[in-house]
């Protein structure tokens, strides 16, 4: 593999673990929304 | 002089049980032994560079036999509920972690001391030659190894992955003791006196001394419930 | 049913859609990621290429910040929230500390695969032993133990002891792990790594303006980490009046 073939490949992974990270922190995020949709909705229920 | 007389109380509460028990140090033994013997069918035996391998394989031994014993340390507590009994003495947390740390070093060390013999016997070793400096850099490392090990060891217990978590904790603390013990040793075995190993014997006294004192501090927080 | 906890009257309930998170949130997120474009742009384009080693060197202006992050301010910052929960037993500190462990094995992984993707080009393997790079290993481990305990514990006081006590005793390994690396190699150098590199202003510039880039970048991932951590925990305590009811 060329010079600049380990460059790109760097490069990428980069990407990938940083995209990865971002993505289960916005996956966090939406549960985190869900769950206090979900007490919201158990509290005017219960109200 | 009350503490000391506390904390061999609670390490001779662990190496009575085990002495009557006897299946700990039985199977670190096995274990050892055991190690070392896959080691020898992985490796060629009688290559020239064998000096160079050996102490390797002995300290891989000495590890995974010692985690074994680490294991140990604490599960017999939380089956019984021990642990709350003990905690209930008045007894200063950090004496039972000199207790169960000294308990453990003394299995590790003796451990050690077996497990030297086969593998002395297997790689035609000068026991006599070689078996005080060897002796001093095992108890250094035994040192080292039960102080953070029985500090991780309460981390982890009753843990459904106890084992392997400890052993994910312990290995990478446990990198300097590994190196330190592996050089010193592979230059007390070729045939040079301790103090040509002076660095690495100074390297694990500093961390014994460091990771003992830190567990020490920290073990309170780690048993209080 | 009573409304008593003043924490269920801040409970978004209106109707209209709220964005839920502050502006300045947002815009130290978009200026970061502006800034990570342009770092990149700076990396590939703009910065001169290395005389010795070519066009691969570029990777480093990214792999030395991770490197850096990772070793230095991720994980003493566990470390010091270490500490300060045991001292103060905030619960703040704990969320703050697991925020740093986990963006400090991002950062960690970006140098573990960015190191040997240098290397390999340069002098021919993938793994060279280098100090550093093995340190980053020992401390890829420690990171990734600490956060196993994190998830073999349920959420509370106890759990956050147990981490503090695995941060302190993890970040006081590694000077000892870099030291007896480093003798471990002088003694025995059967592979050569030299820093060899010829560093022009330009070059130094660059190096200098990732760093800060990696830096805005970590402070940014803590901040909205450290937020959902403090809204999860909200949400678990709320839950739990609930149904106490």
């Amino acid at each position: 593999m060329g010079d600049i073939g380990f460059l790109a490949l760097g490069y990428g992974f980069i990407w990938l673990i940083l995209g990865s990270y971002l993505f289960t922190l916005a996956r966090r995020q939406s549960a985190l929304r869900r769950e206090a949709d979900r007490l919201e909705e158990e509290l005017s229920r219960k109200a | 002089m009350g503490f000391l007389t506390r904390i061999w109380a609670i390490a001779w509460k662990d190496i009575l049980a085990e002495l009557r028990a006897r299946e700990m140090v039985l199977s670190m033994f096995l274990f050892g032994f055991l190690v070392i013997l896959i080691f020898n069918f992985g490796i060629e035996p009688g290559l020239r560079e064998m000096n160079l391998v050996r102490p390797g394989v002995f300290w891989s031994a000495f590890i995974f036999a010692g985690m074994l014993g680490l294991n140990r340390s604490f599960a017999g507590e939380k089956e019984n509920d021990c642990l709350q009994g003990l905690l209930l003495c008045p007894v200063d947390r950090a004496e039972i972690y000199v207790g169960k740390f000294l308990a453990n070093c003394v299995f590790t060390i003796v451990m050690g001391f077996f497990v030297f013999i086969f593998f002395a016997a297997l790689y035609n070793v000068d026991v006599l030659a070689v078996g005080f400096p060897l002796a001093v850099i095992v108890v250094l490392a035994a040192v080292g190894f039960s102080s953070v090990g029985t500090l991780f060891a309460a981390v982890s217990v009753g843990l459904k992955a106890r084992d392997v978590l400890l052993a994910i904790l312990l290995f990478p603390v446990m990198v300097p003791v590994i190196l330190a013990a592996a050089k010193s040793s592979g230059v007390v075995l070729d045939g040079s006196g301790l103090g040509s190993a002076g660095l690495w014997l100074g390297l694990l006294l500093v961390y014994d001394v460091v990771f003992f004192s830190i567990s020490v501090v920290t073990f309170e927080y780690v048993v209080e419930e | 049913m009573s409304v008593g906890s003043s924490e269920m009257q801040t409970l978004p309930s209106n109707p209209e859609p709220d964005r839920g998170r502050p502006l300045w949130l947002d815009i130290l997120g978009i200026t970061t990621v502006i800034l990570v474009l342009v770092d990149l742009f700076g990396a590939l384009l703009w910065v001169p290429r290395e005389v010795q080693m070519g066009d691969v060197q570029r990777i480093f202006y990214f792999h030395m910040p991770s490197a850096w992050l990772a070793l230095g301010p991720a994980f003493t910052v566990v470390f010091i929230c270490g500490i300060l929960y045991l001292w103060k037993k905030e619960l703040l500190y704990d969320r703050i500390a697991v925020a740093s462990a986990e963006i400090g094995v991002v950062f960690t992984t970006i140098t573990l695969v960015t190191g040997p993707l240098w290397a390999k080009p340069i002098w021919g393997a993938y793994w060279t032993w280098d100090p550093r790079l093995t340190t980053t290993l020992v401390l890829w481990f420690i990171y990734v133990a600490y956060l196993m305990v994190r998830s073999s514990f349920p959420e509370g006081h106890r759990r956050a002891r147990l981490l503090a006590v695995v941060g302190i005793v993890g970040w006081v390994d590694v000077p000892i792990v870099f030291m007896s690396i480093r003798w471990w190699r002088t003694i025995h150098p059967t592979l050569v790594s030299a820093q060899g590199m010829d560093m022009d202003p330009s070059m130094q510039a660059m190096l200098v303006f990732s760093l800060g880039v990696f830096t805005m970048l970590y402070v940014y991932l803590m901040v909205v980490r450290v937020g959902q951590e403090t809204v999860a925990s909200r949400l678990g305590r709320i839950s739990q009046q609930i149904h106490i009811r």
